[in-house]
């Protein structure tokens, strides 16, 4: 029997542009696991990253609640969302988001002194998360600017894995990376979530679904379905075969 | 103690939290940080300024006053007629008002002598020097003295700037007659201590004193000095004692002063000095405020992004503004400090055109309450401004920021849209990004008009002032006691 780490109840969300009001998530009833790597899928527009953003308390519903662990975080302020997030959540952006006037290793402590007052302490765990990604002492002194594609997003989840959240969040994390790095990036949450980690990505593509052991399928703003691969194995076909089919199913 | 500790831990780890962003903020906008530098090093170092001359170069003469026990009351008696002296003596006693008293004789005469291209035409009361040094009222101090034994003291505002050394010779008219002395020294006389007063003491020495007393230039005279209990009666108590003479003998000619005209004549160029000063200060400090606001509402759009995804990361709107609040309050606590140090370096050329309009001794030296009002203004205004301007990060929310801002960049609207255009593409761009950049221009161009006036207003001032006082003390308050 798994643990229940998040629930949704009737999550709704809709936008205003125009006048004209978008239902973007209807009534969503969604539980998420501890230790997973549920991924979601969908088409473009579907409503995966707005999910995302209310599931993380990035964004408030517009209806409906969320609880995580017996809190709800529906009704939170934007202060106490801020505050959730810094505890609970840990949020790995497509475009990355590091803060340009801080070195790499002063934006990853930036969100380690939010919540550890131990300077030594946030440095060993930085330079421990740094070496599981493979970003070398000498990156760590950069700046933003200056660091590939690639390890800038494994400095994201460096960033995001600071205070040992519950749930890790990646909206396409390898969104704007060529396959290689791409692969990296995966290897790496593949790592944490087999030592535990529960994470949670939206992603478009295939490859990158694979890794996951849970995919819900997003269209126009309901889950259409979902499939149970089980835990990733590396070069497994069948697996790959069952969520071709599954894919196929939902009409990808 | 335990709370305490915790309290300082916390506090402790905001303030690294803040520094850690603030530091990152200050390296992207060198220039900017600069212009606020000078704008507030300025606004601070006037200020400070301000407050000293408005706080105790004014008091200074209350001081001086007190030290030389000098009179709130100075009547000069142009005469020796019989009973005189003791009509007078009557009067004072028989009335409350008067403290105490003291009733000297002089010698007094209208005169003048040249001095800075021009000359100097007043009542001059000459006494004798030793006697001067002993009144108990009204005492005279001696403030610059040479080895010379025989010769004249003047009012020490006499020898400032290009005004007289010791060892000149000085030529002056005394009634019709000319004498011509040397120089020995500068006195200090709080109420008969310049033109300003309405009177200017003489010191002779001995020699020379009687010397003149036998030629009978200048007519033999009696110097009343009385303290009063409130010396805010003085004014009221010159006139009735004027009043009460004249009316006994009416013949005989008068000359008088009181503590009030004479403090604020002597203080008259020092005021308007402190007024001019203030205004600037809080002129340059409205700029200083406006560039901070607009640097703070730059940063604001310029960093969309980084506010967003800080937000993400979970640090609070507070913690944000409480950053910026860190990074410009500290930066201005040290331009205050060194704005201070810059206007008690300036004070000591200030303090010597200051004396030469006033004509008292004063010592620079530090004085805590400025201190401290300075660094509070300045910190509690730049603060409030980088609130003011900072409150709207509460508004953004992190999703909107990371999408590059949709609420607060309603200003970027696509200017020149290069869809309709039909100018070259260069014009285009330029015109994009002047269009963009609008609101930064019209800052630049404000500041920079009211900064150039500041400074044309201010070289004026200093024209007038400072190198020529009398036209433009006569130009604001009329003809004051230079009679
Ligand atoms: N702040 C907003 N204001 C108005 N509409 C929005 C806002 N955010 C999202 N939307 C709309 O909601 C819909 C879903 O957007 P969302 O970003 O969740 O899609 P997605 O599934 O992540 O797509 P993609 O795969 O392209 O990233 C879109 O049609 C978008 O226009
Ligand atoms: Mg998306």
């Amino acid at each position: 029997m798994k643990e229940i780490l998040l629930k949704t109840d009737s999550l709704s969300k809709s936008f205003s542009s125009g006048g004209a009001l978008q239902h973007v998530l209807r009534n969503i009833d969604l539980t998420l696991y501890r230790g997973d790597f549920t991924v979601i899928m969908g088409a473009s527009g579907a409503g995966k990253s707005t999910l995302l953003y209310a599931l993380s308390g990035m964004d408030t519903p517009t209806l409906g609640t969320i609880t995580f662990e017996d809190e709800d975080i529906s009704d939170l302020s934007q202060d106490g969302l801020a505050v959730f997030r810094r505890r609970h959540c840990g949020f790995v952006f497509q475009q990355i988001y590091l803060i340009d006037g801080m070195s790499i290793m002063d934006n990853v402590l930036a969100a380690g002194m939010l919540v550890n007052k131990d300077k030594k302490a946030l440095i060993r765990r930085a330079e421990e998360l740094f070496e599981a990604v493979g970003i070398s002492q000498e990156t760590q002194q950069k700046f933003p600017t200056q660091i590939s594609g690639g390890e800038a997003q494994r400095v994201g989840i460096v960033r995001a894995l600071m205070n040992s959240p519950e749930i890790l969040f990646a909206d396409e994390p390898t969104g704007a990376l060529n396959s290689k790095t791409g692969l990296n990036v995966l290897d790496t949450l593949t790592r944490f979530n087999e030592q535990g980690q529960s994470v949670v990505m939206v992603t478009h593509d295939m490859r990158s679904a694979r890794r996951g052991n849970r995919i819900l399928y997003l269209k126009d703003g309901v889950i259409l379905g979902e499939c149970d691969l089980g835990r990733y194995v590396h070069g497994d076909r069948k697996r790959h075969e069952e969520l071709s089919a599954f894919l196929a199913e939902m009409g990808w | 103690m335990k709370s305490c500790r915790h309290f300082l831990r916390k506090w402790g780890g905001s303030m690294r939290r803040s520094l850690l962003i603030a530091r990152a903020n200050l390296c992207r906008s060198k220039g900017q940080t600069a212009v606020i530098l000078v704008l507030l090093l300025a606004a601070s170092a006037m200020l400070n300024l301000w407050l000293i001359l408005d706080m105790d170069y004014k008091s200074n003469f209350d001081r001086c006053h007190d030290r030389l026990n000098a009179e709130h009351v100075t009547l000069l008696l142009n005469s020796e007629a019989d009973g005189l002296k003791e009509y007078v003596r009557e009067t004072i006693e028989k009335d409350e008002t008067a403290a105490e008293y003291c009733i000297d004789e002089v010698l007094s005469m209208v005169g003048d002598f040249p001095y800075n291209d021009g000359e100097v035409n007043t009542d001059f009361v000459i006494l004798e020097k030793q006697a001067a040094l002993k009144r108990q009222i009204g005492r005279i101090e001696i403030v610059e003295e040479g080895t010379y034994t025989s010769g004249v003291y003047l009012p020490m505002i006499y020898g400032m700037g290009h005004g007289y050394s010791v060892g000149d010779r000085i030529h002056m008219t005394i009634g019709n007659n000319e004498v011509s002395y040397t120089v020995c020294g500068f006195l200090n006389s709080v109420m008969a201590g310049s033109h300003n007063c309405s009177m200017s003491a003489l010191l002779l020495t001995e020699d020379l004193y009687q010397e003149l007393e036998e030629k009978g230039y200048a007519p033999r005279s009696m110097l009343v000095s009385v303290r009063l209990r409130d010396r805010t009666e003085s004014e009221d108590y010159e006139a009735s004692l004027k009043n009460a003479v004249s009316l006994q003998y009416p013949d005989i000619r008068t000359l008088s002063n009181s503590y009030t005209l004479v403090s604020s004549s002597r203080y008259i160029s020092q005021m308007i000095c402190a007024g001019i000063v203030s205004a600037m200060a809080f002129l340059v400090m409205l700029i200083a405020l406006v560039v901070i606001s607009s640097n703070v509402i730059h940063y604001i759009q310029e960093n969309m992004k980084n506010l967003g995804a800080l937000k993400a990361i979970g640090y609070k709107s507070g913690q944000i503004i409480q950053a910026l609040l860190v990074q410009f309050v500290g930066v201005t606590l040290l331009t205050a400090l060194a704005g201070i140090g810059l206007s008690y370096a300036l004070f000591p050329a200030v303090n010597d055109m200051m004396i030469s309009q006033t004509g008292i001794p004063y010592k620079v030296r530090f004085l805590f309450l400025p201190f401290v009002i300075t660094i509070a203004t300045a910190g509690g205004v730049v603060a409030l401004a980088v609130w003011l301007a900072a409150r709207r990060i509460k508004k953004i929310e992190p999703i909107t920021a990371l999408r590059q801002g949709i609420q607060t960049h309603n200003f970027r609207r696509n200017h020149v849209p290069l869809a309709d255009t039909r100018a070259p593409l260069s014009a285009a761009l330029a015109l994009k990004t002047t269009l963009s950049g609008i609101k930064q221009n019209v800052t630049v161009c404000i500041t920079m008009l009211v900064l150039s006036l500041v400074v044309v207003f201010s070289g004026v001032m200093v024209e007038n002032m400072i190198v020529d006082m009398e036209p433009f003390v006569r130009l604001i308050v009329g003809e004051t006691a230079d009679s």
